[in-house]
């Protein structure tokens, strides 16, 4: 069975649609990389994913994660059942720390599978690891989530709750957008260390040089909210090289047949 | 249960129903004619200052209707004793008391350290500090309106605290006070008057603590009085907790000499009616004064604070950081005005508030001010109010937390930023009955 299919995702905000039509099988184990350029529809996707209330879905839509549709149910029980998405744009939560809020989402996920909530003081130990495995100094378990954070901080401390969250599939959505190269390494590093057979992930990126360090098994192109080209990494090499216009132009002339991987 | 009362009844003809009241609270003690003089003084500026309205300038929000109804009566009972009863336990857990007033009789306790003095101004008269106590009472400022009249014009007793030229006391000194409502509408004026001398140090604490009885109001109209003296350093809470039928009026006075520390905070933890009044006067060079604050409003709660922060001398800093949290159909105001005299130079004075409101129902009204008469000095404010953001709420669902959960989170690590600047062990405690909503 998939670990994710998306079948006729149409999608729109404010009445303005954004996804029209989207179709995409992602297997356990792999690595899927949307690309695209700006206001294609690549981060609609990824709030769609994990369930963001703000987009009006088309009722013919389905997203399918192992089998169970999950489209009309809300963030927090999509995330309990294993999404992720490590935002582009991680807010900040004053007065509240890394510890408790992290905590607290270990503990609603374990309880909503039946597991014994864990211990803070464990959690904490625990915590501290991620974070120094993730090149996150550990004192920053004690404050306020990514209050006072750099931007790089804010992304590195995404993928430090992904680590510790232990989602199923995760969703990052433009995650090296304002790294250095050095923070991007870190990310990067982060998420190929969790990469299993049965853990998958779909990178939003508007570049290839993430993909250099979290090699796709499939690159597929979003562009005025369709997918109009799938591949592999050779497509992103070929897009770092041609950049997006000539898909536009192409987009203009032929009709793609939106074409699921599986 | 012995005592003494009186009644007042405010209403068109209220003159003629204070007179003789005074007589009610002498209960058989001998005022000193300063203190006669004082009680008189009171009460003339009580019988001609207005009873403030919609239009009067620092009333606008401040709906007086349940004070000034002429039906009612106020009883103003003294007790002869305190009875140690109905402290709650968030404070009785957290601190152990040193002083006690219970609608006017005041325990000392017997632990407190002998280098400092504390006692009821009577008994304070008898001893080398009455004149320090009749100089800063007699010399304070006239009554600025009807609330501090009463306070005045009805000081039978009150709690005085001295901390003596270059005493570091390092324990906390605690005081509770207690007013009990009885079977009428009841009143207490407690008043409290605290002297750091020159080179003094000291941690005070006083809490508030109403007890009523349905369905009669009570009335708290207390009085705090400070001052510190050069170099004297003094960290200050205060906490009101009140119940639905507590109306309150809360005025604090602090006088800084130079070289000093005033750290001030407050809480504000519910009731029917809340109007705090701080006015603290920076009267020396480098004085350093902090205010933290936390309103929290539930019901139909009324809850306001006007804060003013005078800096007459230079080199001052000031910082003010208060917080509001409303729910239900409460309203929270916050009023805070920083002066900056025309030789207050190189003062710098930060005013912040924030609010954050828990229901559409609920409104929160903030207005900081500046008055700056000086040209070297750095001074801003700011204030914001609203609904948790929906965004964050959205966060906290994209990490498997119910919305509701989340909210109480974000209530929790809103109120954490201003309870982690009030230098006090246990505070959270204080909040905790306060803060959650259902999380289903």
């Amino acid at each position: 069975m998939s670990l994710l299919e998306i079948k006729n995702l149409k999608a729109s905000i404010e009445g303005q649609t954004i996804l029209k039509g989207i179709n995409l099988i992602v297997n356990p184990g792999e690595v899927h990389a949307i690309m695209g350029p700006n206001g294609s529809g690549k981060s609609t996707l990824a709030q769609i994913l994990a369930g963001n209330e703000n987009y009006e879905v088309s009722s013919d839509s389905e997203i399918l994660l192992l089998g169970e549709n999950i489209i009309s149910i809300p963030p927090e029980e999509r995330t309990r059942k294993g999404i992720f998405i490590a935002f582009q744009y991680p807010v900040e939560i004053p007065g509240l720390s890394n510890t408790e809020f992290l905590h607290t989402a270990v503990n609603e996920i374990r309880s909503a599978r039946g597991l014994e909530p864990i211990d803070i003081w464990d959690f904490e130990k625990q915590l501290k690891e991620k974070m120094k495995e993730i090149g996150l100094d550990p004192s920053f378990s004690e404050r306020s989530v990514n209050e006072g954070f750099s931007g790089g901080e804010k992304k590195r401390n995404e993928i430090v709750q992904m680590a510790v969250l232990d989602p199923v599939l995760s969703i990052l959505d433009e995650t090296d957008s304002g790294l250095d190269i050095d923070a991007l390494k870190s990310v990067a590093e982060g998420v190929n260390r969790m990469r299993s057979p049965q853990r998958s992930f779909i990178v939003i990126t508007h570049y290839q040089r993430l993909l250099n360090y979290i090699r796709p098994d499939f690159v597929h192109v979003l562009y005025k909210g369709r997918i109009v080209k799938s591949g592999g990494f050779e497509l992103a090499l070929e897009l770092e090289q041609r950049g997006y216009d000539w898909l536009k132009t192409e987009d203009e002339t032929e009709t793609f047949s939106v074409g699921a991987i599986s | 249960m012995k005592g003494s009362f009186m009644t007042i009844n405010i209403n068109d003809e209220r003159k003629l129903s204070l007179l003789g009241t005074t007589t009610h609270l002498r209960n058989g003690f001998v005022y000193p004619d300063w203190w006669e003089h004082f009680l008189r003084n009171g009460l003339d500026a009580f019988e001609v200052l207005p009873i403030p309205h919609a239009k009067t300038e620092g009333w606008r929000e401040t709906n007086l209707a349940p004070f000034f109804n002429p039906q009612r009566k106020w009883m103003l009972k003294i007790q002869k004793q305190t009875y140690n009863e109905n402290i709650p336990k968030n404070i009785s857990n957290t601190f152990s008391p040193s002083v006690i007033w219970e609608n006017g009789a005041i325990d000392i306790k017997p632990h407190i350290s002998p280098s400092i003095f504390i006692k009821s101004f009577r008994d304070t008269l008898q001893t080398q500090f009455g004149e320090l106590v009749q100089k800063n009472l007699t010399f304070g400022q006239e009554p600025r309106h009807i609330f501090e009249a009463i306070s005045d014009m009805l000081m039978h007793n009150g709690i005085f605290l001295y901390i003596p030229e270059a005493t570091f006391v390092e324990e906390p000194i605690h005081v509770v006070i207690v007013s009990r409502g009885w079977d009428t509408d009841t009143m207490d004026v407690p008043r409290v008057f605290i002297y750091l001398g020159d080179n003094a140090q000291a941690t005070i604490t006083v809490h508030y603590i109403a007890d009523t009885t349905e369905p009669h109001s009570l009335w708290i109209n207390a009085k705090e009085q400070i001052c510190l003296g050069k170099n004297a350093h003094l960290k200050y809470l205060n906490s009101i907790q009140g119940t639905e039928n507590t109306l309150r009026f809360l005025s604090t006075s602090a006088e800084i000499e130079e070289d000093s520390s005033f750290n001030y905070n407050s809480l504000h933890l519910c009731g029917q009616f809340i109007r705090s009044e701080i006015d603290v006067e920076i009267k020396g060079e480098n004085v350093t004064s902090q205010i933290n604050g936390l309103t929290i409003n539930h019901g139909h709660h009324f809850s306001e604070t006007q804060q003013s922060i005078q800096h007459l001398k230079g080199h001052g800093t000031s910082r003010i950081h208060w917080r509001g949290l409303g729910e239900g159909r409460s309203k929270t105001v916050y009023r805070g005005k920083i002066y900056i005299a025309p030789n207050a130079q190189k003062s710098d004075s930060i005013q912040q508030f924030k609010g954050l409101s828990l229901s559409d129902q609920a409104i929160i009204d903030a207005k900081p001010q500046l008055e700056i008469y000086a040209d070297d000095v750095r001074c801003t404010h700011g204030a914001t109010v609203g609904p948790p953001p929906p965004d964050l709420i959205y966060y906290f669902q994209t990490r498997g937390i119910h919305p509701n959960k989340a909210r109480n989170l974000l209530i929790r690590g809103f109120v954490n930023q201003v309870l982690k600047e009030i230098p006090f062990d246990g505070i959270e405690s204080f909040i905790d009955g306060y803060i959650n909503v259902s999380e289903k």
